[in-house]
């Protein structure tokens, strides 16, 4: 294998897996298949574009509300639309995101219309190419998201291990009415989880912005992504990790020794691959799966 | 849950109202129109993944119709421009060509988004005899010598298979000469794919070694591996018959590998601010009308436009829907008043239009169609950016490109001016 299609494969795997960690954190919390994934994923970076008004010598502060917004976000879409829905079938609440998905790209579309946007140029920064060992190349946008996946996943296992409301949200996730009774602010626990997952699909879609284009579409390969979680177990990160890598494998092996429209194939052929012959994915747990 | 739900609907019912809006292009709109409209219907994928190829080019259209009601209409006639939007999905513009031509009474209806919709709208279109006019990728059943009565392309954004990449293959062919690799990418929608085609036999023909590669339709995440494909074939030179969406990442992603080759642009780059962002020499595009940077009579109008009525848009991203929108009141004037369906028909079957009187084409250009021909002329000229003057400059002359059958064509430099 090649030096390039070994940085083309690590490039793809980490922004499925930013992607793919977020459906993870909010499917443990909550039982929800979030379909709204991408949608987050293109609002970040509708939200960075917003933000370049402010001059490119702040480029760090506005990655970072950035950020922050798209978490407020979803804390408060979680707040205002899936809280009220607790008890409801998974089937309305997977419904409810879908119809959310919609909602999010009207909105932007009305406000920063479908025209292509480049929010790096806005600023006058150029996406520089870095050359690596034995010919590969990558932009520095495209090494900036393989390293902010790396701190971002590990951020997310860390919190959920050692730090105390990371502790509570698995205890949330894990038994709901016991974690209540025992003093924890469950709803709390879960708008956390989304927060936290816009926050991964919020940088890989301000990695796409910075690194293709920015529009409305984009929000399309959130979608494309959730071959990753099903496929490593929407239960585990290291699954989605795993399942990230095999993805983007297969895809650039499609297309450089198969046919390039195999791209587009591919996440989902191994989708229905999992669904048919292991539901619950490479590492996730086997639990009785509602029908939908 | 009731709540939650009755305000996502009331919220969903908003968007649906704002994009599926009466148009500016009403009569009340117009205070010096005031008589009877035509009624004119547009199916557009102004959302959905080419969006950001039709939106802004609809947004010019609607424009010059906004314009052409406030300069008094066709002889007191405001166009009454309603248009709906078909998210790029056939059976979606289907149905809403069905919808116009029934509930808005439409005279014919204007079909800007992919080829792959064309089809869909004429058959709403057929059983009534209105025409229907495509702004995209243009079809055999659009060419010479037998074109469906009712099918007429746009010859602007895009032309038919054989005349959309003709120029580019001519300048690459001239430029590069026998052995040059040349790199072709076409999205996978029946026109580009047949247009890319078309252009790689063609540049087989001429002696260069020519590779095509078909992009999945919505271009996946990551075109650095389709990319990679063109740098191991070693080429030199890559192009493209695909919207922007496609094409552009690709030579974005060429760019990324290190990538040292020049991209020549089809029509659908054809935007000054695309050259100005680039500003690269690794980078020409042909142009279907005169750029901004020309300073042409219509861009002056345009400007003017956008600045009374408004637009999201850059000005650049309008041109092409203006020149429609000229292209559409040429055959409204011809068909006079009243007009109907089946004499729109006549007019487009024998249209005329002066784009050179405008400056939209060089001078004397003009646009015809006629009963055995429905593509006409369309005209193209080369353009990059000069770093030396930071300005647009042109790659050499017009050229003229004619359909003389399906997918033959013939290619005659007009104007160097």
């Amino acid at each position: 294998m090649d030096a390039q299609l070994v940085a083309q494969v690590v490039v793809l795997a980490a922004f499925y897996s930013l992607v793919g960690t977020g459906y993870v954190l909010v499917y443990r919390a909550s039982r929800v298949l979030n379909l709204a994934n991408g949608e987050l994923l293109m609002l970040c970076a509708y939200f960075l574009f917003a933000l370049t008004v402010l001059g490119r010598g702040l480029l760090p502060l506005m990655v970072l509300l950035a950020l922050v917004l798209v978490a407020v976000v979803a804390g408060v879409i979680y707040w205002a639309t899936i809280r009220p829905m607790t008890g409801h079938p998974v089937f309305s609440i997977v419904l409810m995101t879908v119809g959310l998905a919609i909602v999010l790209r009207g909105v932007s579309e009305l406000v920063w219309t479908a025209q292509a946007r480049y929010p790096l140029e806005v600023l006058g920064i150029t996406n520089k190419t870095l050359h690596l060992p034995a010919g590969a190349a990558v932009t520095v946008v495209e090494a900036g998201a393989v390293a902010a996946a790396v701190l971002f996943i590990g951020g997310v296992i860390a919190f959920l291990r050692l730090a105390r409301i990371g502790m509570q949200m698995r205890a949330s996730a894990e038994h709901p009415v016991l974690a209540s009774q025992r003093g924890v602010n469950i709803h709390l626990a879960f708008a956390l989880s989304w927060a936290l997952a816009a926050i991964g699909a919020g940088i890989a879609g301000l990695a796409f912005a910075a690194n293709v284009r920015l529009e409305p579409n984009i929000a399309e390969q959130g979608l494309r992504a959730l071959a990753v979680p099903l496929a490593g177990g929407l239960t585990s990160i290291l699954g989605t990790v795993i399942a990230s890598l095999m993805v983007a494998m297969s895809e650039n092996l499609a297309v450089r020794y198969a046919d390039p429209l195999l791209a587009g194939v591919v996440p989902y052929f191994i989708i229905l691959a999992f669904i048919i012959l292991r539901p619950w994915g490479l590492l996730g747990e086997e639990e009785e799966l509602e029908r939908v | 849950m009731r709540r939650t739900m009755v305000i996502l609907f009331v919220v969903s019912i908003l968007l649906a109202a704002c994009r599926a809006e009466k148009q500016p292009g009403t009569p009340t709109a117009s205070p010096a129109a005031a008589g009877e409209p035509y009624n004119v219907g547009a199916v557009a994928a102004i959302t959905g993944p080419v969006a950001s190829t039709y939106a802004p080019f609809t947004e010019g259209f609607r424009l010059y119709i906004r314009h052409l009601n406030a300069r008094g209409g066709i002889n007191g006639h405001p166009v009454n421009l309603v248009v709906k939007d078909s998210q790029a999905n056939p059976s979606v513009a289907g149905a809403l060509a069905k919808e116009l031509f029934e509930s808005n009474n439409a005279l014919t209806v204007v079909m800007l988004g992919p080829s792959s919709n064309i089809l869909p709208v004429l058959e709403q279109a057929k059983p009534l005899g209105a025409a229907v006019l495509s702004s995209t990728g243009c079809i055999d059943q659009q060419a010479p010598p037998d074109p469906d009565p009712l099918l007429f392309c746009t010859p602007l954004l895009a032309g038919g298979i054989g005349s959309h990449l003709a120029p580019v293959v001519e300048y690459i062919a001239q430029q590069g000469g026998p052995g040059a690799k040349v790199f072709l990418s076409a999205l996978d929608i029946p026109a580009s794919r047949a247009i890319v085609d078309d252009a790689t036999k063609r540049l087989q023909g001429k002696g260069l070694e020519a590779r095509m590669v078909v992009v999945p339709n919505p271009p996946p995440a990551d075109l650095g591996p389709i990319a990679r494909q063109g740098i191991d074939f070693g080429a030199q030179w890559g192009t493209g018959g695909a919207p922007e969406e496609a094409t552009l990442a690709l030579f974005q992603a060429l760019l990324r590998q290190g990538w040292r080759g020049t991209w020549v642009g089809d029509p659908p780059l054809g935007y000054d601010d695309i050259l100005e962002r680039f500003k690269s020499d690794q980078l020409i595009i042909s142009f279907g009308v005169y750029p901004l940077a020309e300073r042409k009579p219509f861009h002056a109008e345009l400007e003017a436009a956008a600045r009374e009525f408004g637009s999201a848009f850059p000005v650049p991203r309008l041109m092409y829907g203006w020149a429609l929108g000229v292209m559409v009141e040429s055959a409204l004037r011809q068909c006079g008043w009243p007009c109907d369906r089946a004499k729109f028909q006549q007019a487009m079957n024998n249209l005329e239009v002066d784009y050179g009187a405008s400056g939209i084409w060089p001078a004397g250009a003009k646009l015809k169609f006629t009963p055995t021909d429905h593509i006409g002329q369309r005209y193209q000229r080369l353009y990059k950016w000069d770093s030396a003057s930071n300005r647009i400059v042109p790659v050499g002359p017009w050229y003229r490109v004619e359909h003389t059958g399906k997918r033959e064509v013939s290619v005659t430099v007009v104007s160097q001016q």
